[in-house]
């Protein structure tokens, strides 16, 4: 007994009370061999699954499991090695067929021997944790055919043979390679990709390897972004057809790589067809593809935005600071609206509104733009054309697109200040002489600016507006209280008041005696209803309407300048004057004078004066006498030298220095500004807090910022840090 | 549970043998007429069978029939009854009386709900004396074994004294020990069970001995 208790119990299996005859579990187990032959045979027709069934589930039942499964497998796999020679042997192009036809019939034939045996699926097979019936058909296949070592390389190299067929343009059967890729996929994804997909993405690398070198030898860029873009498309159709969906993704990367990526560069800047020429050229349709074919590969968006930057500034650098452009200031405003009008709609229409081309774009623009020191200046009178006789007979609508264009150019100004003392001038000339095409698109303009810059930009051209409605009032009243003067000339004042409006000197002319009466009667008039204010005549801006009657009766009514008027009248009392005697009598400044005498006499058509000797230029010694012989087409001349032009070298030497002075106490505030609130800050911080500040208005000058710190501390308001030199602190 | 059911839904067509294609014949058919009833009924409540059907070429004119040769009629007529029955149950008395064969054909044929309903007919009229005789029974799943050993690891008791139980052990080893393991395991074991263990160890070895 004491033995026993070291023996092992082993568990054993069950076994059945009802003892059976082993003979039996091999009559039925050839039975169903025999069914598994006639089936692979194609006879299975005279078979009845019932018996079938019947026997299979009995060999389970009786613990013959073992025995059944193993034959099972021992029986499919002498099939397959059968089946597997006679692929072999086909020749040729049949060697597919007979593969695909195989597999069909291995598929059809598992099925029914799964049927079968679907008791021992669901219970031996379970218990014992072995494959189940279809899966192990499928190894089966996959081990004794596919991985077959003559059958395997034939397999993949026929496959890929045919693909390199289809690429080189022959017709191939696509519905046997689809067979065929998805019995990979079948057999399990690994397989698929380790003996198929892979080496075909490796071929197809090689392949487009290959054809990307060829093609970018022998075609421009256009041609070979067509020719890559068919590739895509072609390879994408392949996968649809004859690949599984997960390759796409694969195969497009490697078209991308080789012909794409590899390529970015050459093709960018191909000679005479790269991104350049098509910009200059304005091919969307090229490029568009462009775009959409770079945008698959890293960084090519950022290339071609590069090149698209450095063409811009390039480009923009040489219209700009060229000098033969720049001579005509609309011109060179509108050449500059152009070129922008140009990238909105390549980067529109071929670059889908791209955001970071967008702003590659306005950056480029903002830098080229301000390299011309005359920018502001000429955006201004290119406004000032516009309103002048530009937008005649142009639909509001129209208007105010020409509005927003404009003020497009000026968001890119880095001196806006500049601009802004511009802008002034031009339109106090056009409001005073009474030529502007439309109060409406003035006003629509100076919301925009205030828009963009804020109230104070705009208050004091506001308030331009302001004085010439006012005058107007003022006249009405003037005229009320004074109705014996509607006989005589006529007066019509506008009162500016001095801030809102650009500085002028007041220049001292003698006025003719008939209008100086008026004049001093409307200044008593003014001054008595408003009390403590000063007028003083600005002779230099006004402008004259005269009736005149020539030598040989002819009548005009010529439109002109004061001064202009002054001299005119001087010929009422005299027949013929020398330069000094005008120049007394009239007591205008030279240079105004010699201008002034220069457009009534030496401009033709308008010549109503008559200078000895004819020569151009104004001599101190000429004598002037009224231009009998005179004549013009209209009834009205226009004689008038008061339109806004580019300025000279020294007035725009002036307007500079103006902006300069200016510029000096906004900086001051800034830093008195900033000063207040940090109480203590180093001097590189100061620099950079006021540059920020006044980034609106203008490009803040360090040195210029230094000078004035100099002079905050000079009247006391910084002070230095006694230890650190670059240190200041804010004195309350 | 439902009583008369024949009058209601699928039951109903079984009945009145509406468009019926096909022919059920037990081992004992000879006696009794065969059943009439329909395959798309019959396919849908068991897999096997649905193979069983498509595999057959149909000839037009005469209806499928198929043989279930280890069946007896009755039974075959519960069987039958249960597939058409919209609830899925069987009458209580049918069940009892049949329950054996309509567990095997159950597990035979993939009727899982049928194969529960024996189970558990099965397991609730456990006793003393047929326990032993269900466990030498084949074949059984699982579950219906451990419900059966531990039935009887419960009542272990009952069975010690029992000559039956001996010769039980004489003759299944092997279940001999899954009674043990299946007493061992489940439960905490109070101290008058280690004398039983200790009888059935203490049996199964003179046992052994006197088999070797």
């Amino acid at each position: 007994m004491s033995n026993q208790k070291k023996r092992n119990f082993q568990i054993e299996a069950f076994k059945h009370r009802v003892v059976v005859d082993p003979k039996y579990a091999d009559k039925t187990w050839q039975i169903l061999e025999r069914a598994i032959h006639q089936i692979y045979n194609q006879d299975a027709s005279g078979l009845s699954f019932e018996e079938l069934y019947r026997n299979a589930y009995n060999m389970v039942l009786h613990k013959f499991g073992d025995k059944l499964y193993t034959g099972f497998i021992a029986t499919m796999t002498a099939h397959l090695k059968e089946k597997s020679k006679l692929i072999e042997a086909a020749q040729g192009g049949s060697f597919l067929e007979e593969l695909n036809k195989k597999w069909n019939e291995q598929n059809k034939a598992l099925e029914m021997i799964r049927d079968i045996l679907m008791y021992m699926d669901r219970t031996y097979i379970e218990s014992t944790k072995k494959p189940h019936v279809h899966p192990m058909g499928l190894s089966l296949w996959r081990d004794n055919v596919v991985h077959s070592p003559k059958i395997h390389t034939r397999l993949l190299n026929t496959l890929l043979d045919l693909v390199h067929k289809e690429r080189t343009g022959e017709v191939i059967d696509r519905g046997l390679v689809r067979n065929v890729t998805k019995m990979f996929m079948d057999l399990g994804e690994s397989v698929y990709q380790d003996d198929f997909e892979k080496p075909f993405l490796d071929a197809s690398s090689e392949f487009y390897k290959v054809e990307s070198q060829e093609f970018i030898e022998s075609c421009d860029c256009g041609d070979y972004l067509k020719r890559a873009e068919k590739r895509l498309t072609e390879e994408i159709d392949r996968v649809g057809h004859y690949l599984d969906a997960k390759s796409e993704d694969k195969i497009t990367s490697v078209v991308e790589k080789e012909m794409i990526a590899n390529h970015m560069q050459r093709l960018v800047h191909m000679e005479n067809s790269g991104l350049v020429t098509m910009l200059l050229n304005d091919k969307y349709e090229d490029l568009g593809r462009m775009y959409n074919l770079f945008r698959r590969v890293t960084n090519g968006l950022a290339t071609v935005r590069d090149v698209m930057t450095s063409h811009l500034r390039e480009m923009g650098k040489q219209l700009v600071t060229d000098p033969e452009k720049s001579k005509d200031p609309v011109e060179f405003v509108q050449r500059l609206l152009d070129e922008r009008d140009k990238y909105d709609k390549i980067i529109s229409t071929a670059f889908g509104n791209d955001k970071t081309f967008q702003n590659a774009s306005n950056s480029s623009f903002e830098y080229f733009i301000n390299l011309n020191a005359r920018s502001p200046e000429f955006i201004s009178l290119f406004v000032d054309d516009k309103l002048r006789k530009g937008l005649k007979g142009i639909a509001d609508a129209d208007v105010e697109v020409v509005l927003d264009k404009v003020m497009m150019l000026f968001r890119y100004l880095q001196e806006k200040d500049v601009f802004e003392k511009y802008y002034k001038q031009h339109l106090a000339k056009r409001l005073l002489s009474g030529k502007t095409v439309s109060d409406d698109a003035e006003k629509s303009l100076i919301v925009k600016l205030k828009t963009e810059c804020g109230y104070q930009f705009t208050s004091k051209l506001e308030g331009m507006f302001t004085d010439m409605k006012t005058s107007e009032d003022t006249m009405r009243g003037f005229y009320g209280s004074h109705p014996e003067l509607s006989e005589g000339p006529t007066l019509i004042v506008q009162v500016l008041t001095t801030g809102s409006w650009p500085t002028q000197p007041a220049v001292p002319c003698n006025l003719p005696a008939e209008v100086s009466v008026l004049c001093e009667k409307f200044r008593s008039y003014y001054l008595g209803t408003h009390t403590g204010r000063r007028l003083s005549w600005q002779t230099n801006m006004g402008t004259a309407d005269i009736k005149a009657i020539f030598g040989k009766g002819q009548k005009h009514e010529l439109n002109v300048s004061t001064f202009q008027m002054c001299v005119l009248m001087l010929f009422n009392n005299s027949d013929r004057l020398s330069y000094k005697e005008i120049e007394q009598a009239t007591e205008i400044p030279a240079p105004d004078l010699k201008r002034c005498l220069q457009s009534l006499a030496c401009v033709k058509g308008k010549n109503v004066i008559k200078k000895e000797p004819m020569s151009k230029d104004i001599g101190e010694e000429d004598l002037f006498c009224v231009n009998d012989k005179f004549t013009s087409k209209f009834y009205k001349v226009k004689i008038g030298t008061v339109v806004a032009q580019k300025e000279t070298e020294p007035e725009k030497q002036e307007t500079r220095q103006r902006v300069e002075e200016d510029r000096k106490p906004q900086i001051e505030a800034a830093i008195v500004r900033i000063m207040k609130s940090r109480k203590i800050l180093d001097h590189n911080n100061i620099i950079a807090e006021v540059t920020k500040q006044l980034q609106p208005r203008f490009l803040a000058n360090p040195t210029e910022i230094k000078k004035r710190i100099e002079s905050l501390i000079e009247r006391d308001f910084l002070e230095r840090d006694n230890t650190d030199r670059k240190l200041y602190r804010y004195l309350a | 549970m439902a009583t008369d059911v024949s009058s209601s839904g699928f039951a109903k067509i079984l009945k009145q043998k509406w468009h019926t294609d096909l022919l059920l014949k037990a081992g004992d058919s000879n006696g009794f007429a065969a059943i009439s009833a329909h395959k798309l009924v019959n396919a849908a409540r068991s897999e096997v069978f649905k193979k069983m059907l498509e595999s057959k070429a149909t000839k037009a004119s005469s209806d499928q029939t198929l043989f279930f040769s280890e069946m007896r009629h009755e039974e075959l007529e519960t069987l039958v009854k249960f597939m058409y029955n919209d609830h899925g149950l069987v009458s209580s008395s049918k069940l009892k009386k049949h329950v054996r064969s309509l567990y095997l054909a159950a597990q035979r044929y993939e009727i899982p709900h049928l194969r529960d309903l024996c189970r558990n007919e099965l397991i609730s009229s456990l006793s003393s004396s047929n326990a032993l005789d269900e466990l030498s029974q084949v074949p059984l799943d699982k579950p219906l074994t451990d419900a059966v050993l531990s039935f009887i690891a419960r009542n272990i008791n009952t069975f010690l004294d029992s000559c039956e139980f001996k010769m039980f052990v004489a003759r299944n080893p092997n279940l001999a020990v899954e009674i043990t393991k299946a007493f061992l395991n489940p439960v905490m074991i109070p101290s008058q069970s280690n004398m039983s263990l200790m009888m059935i160890m203490m049996m199964m070895m003179t046992m052994t001995t006197k088999i070797r």
